[in-house]
């Protein structure tokens, strides 16, 4: 449940404080959302979940910083964004960048008719095997994306924020990340139909 | 124009080329990042907890009191446990209690 900006500004100052208990209910509050995003990022649950945890550590480090200008959550996303972009080069360097989740799915049935198809509007077995095909062309399009297109996509259109708070996140204008998004958007259509074509054909 | 280029006008395109318009797109992209459908992603709390007492050289989240999801049921057990006794020693010596022969 959000917080009113009074009700934040109190729990800041717990956190300030160190307060152990106020802590323990930040992580609850932000945890599922933290891991969504930084499992949107990398691309692997594993990865993922060491992430999540080195956010709310920061978070804890870092609280003496925090100002109070953005909204706490927009504060912990843009953590959450800069450790995912430095773990995405630590783990490019050492040759590591196994997306392991999403290479589990598969290819285990011909790929036809994708179009419009997705896990969540079908029913048969056949048809489920299909979707969670197109999921991973769609997982694999996302993820060669530039980190800088994929990011903002992510933030707009699966996180459903604000160009405003895309841009607090992000440190850009927000011309610009209208800009980026609308581009991002271009190359991932770009990549899903070329990728469905080669299936299909 | 001759035939064969107006063939070619007409020709439509392969079926294997997909088109999706922007709402699909973004259809697509929410339900492929869809990410606890199978397997819910478990607490973060206690791994940051551990992290954070080991960074800190035990400074914080220190006494394994604060580092439960639930401590008031413990805190509520011990306080218990601990007025019993109370109540049973109290008993046990004075004149005429328990322990008297």
């Amino acid at each position: 449940m959000p917080w009113s900006d009074r009700d934040e500004k109190a729990f800041v100052e717990r956190l300030r404080a160190r307060d152990e208990r106020a802590f323990n209910e930040l992580v609850q509050e932000y945890e599922r959302r933290v891991f969504g995003l930084v499992f949107r990022m990398l691309g692997s649950r594993e990865e993922a979940e060491d992430l999540a945890q080195e956010v709310f550590v920061q978070v804890f480090k870092a609280i003496d910083q925090f100002r109070g200008d953005a909204k706490l959550s927009t504060w912990i996303y843009r953590i959450a964004i800069n450790l995912c972009k430095n773990r995405n080069k630590y783990l490019q360097r050492r040759h590591a960048h196994q997306q392991d989740d999403i290479e589990a799915l598969g290819d285990r049935a011909p790929m036809s008719s994708a179009k419009g198809t997705t896990a969540g509007s079908i029913a048969r077995p056949d048809d489920m095997l299909v979707g969670l095909q197109v999921e991973r062309v769609v997982q694999q399009a996302i993820h060669e994306l530039e980190e800088d297109f994929r990011e903002v996509l992510i933030l707009r259109d699966v996180e459903d924020m604000t160009y405003e708070e895309i841009g607090e996140i992000t440190g850009l204008p927000s011309g610009t990340v209208k800009s980026r998004i609308h581009r991002a958007r271009g190359q991932l259509k770009a990549a899903i139909e070329r990728k469905l074509g080669e299936k299909i054909g | 124009m001759s035939d064969v280029e107006e063939d070619r006008d007409q020709e439509p395109e392969p079926e294997s080329t997909p088109h999706l318009d922007d709402d699909e797109v973004r259809s697509l992209l929410r339900q492929a990042m869809t990410v606890d459908r199978s397997k819910p992603p478990s607490s973060v709390l206690p791994g940051v907890q551990k992290k954070i007492r080991q960074r800190s050289r035990g400074k914080f989240y220190a006494d394994g009191w604060s580092t439960g999801r639930s401590p008031r049921s413990t805190y509520f057990v011990t306080s218990l446990v601990m007025l019993i006794i109370l109540v049973a020693v109290y008993f046990a010596l004075i004149p005429g209690g328990w322990g008297t022969p």
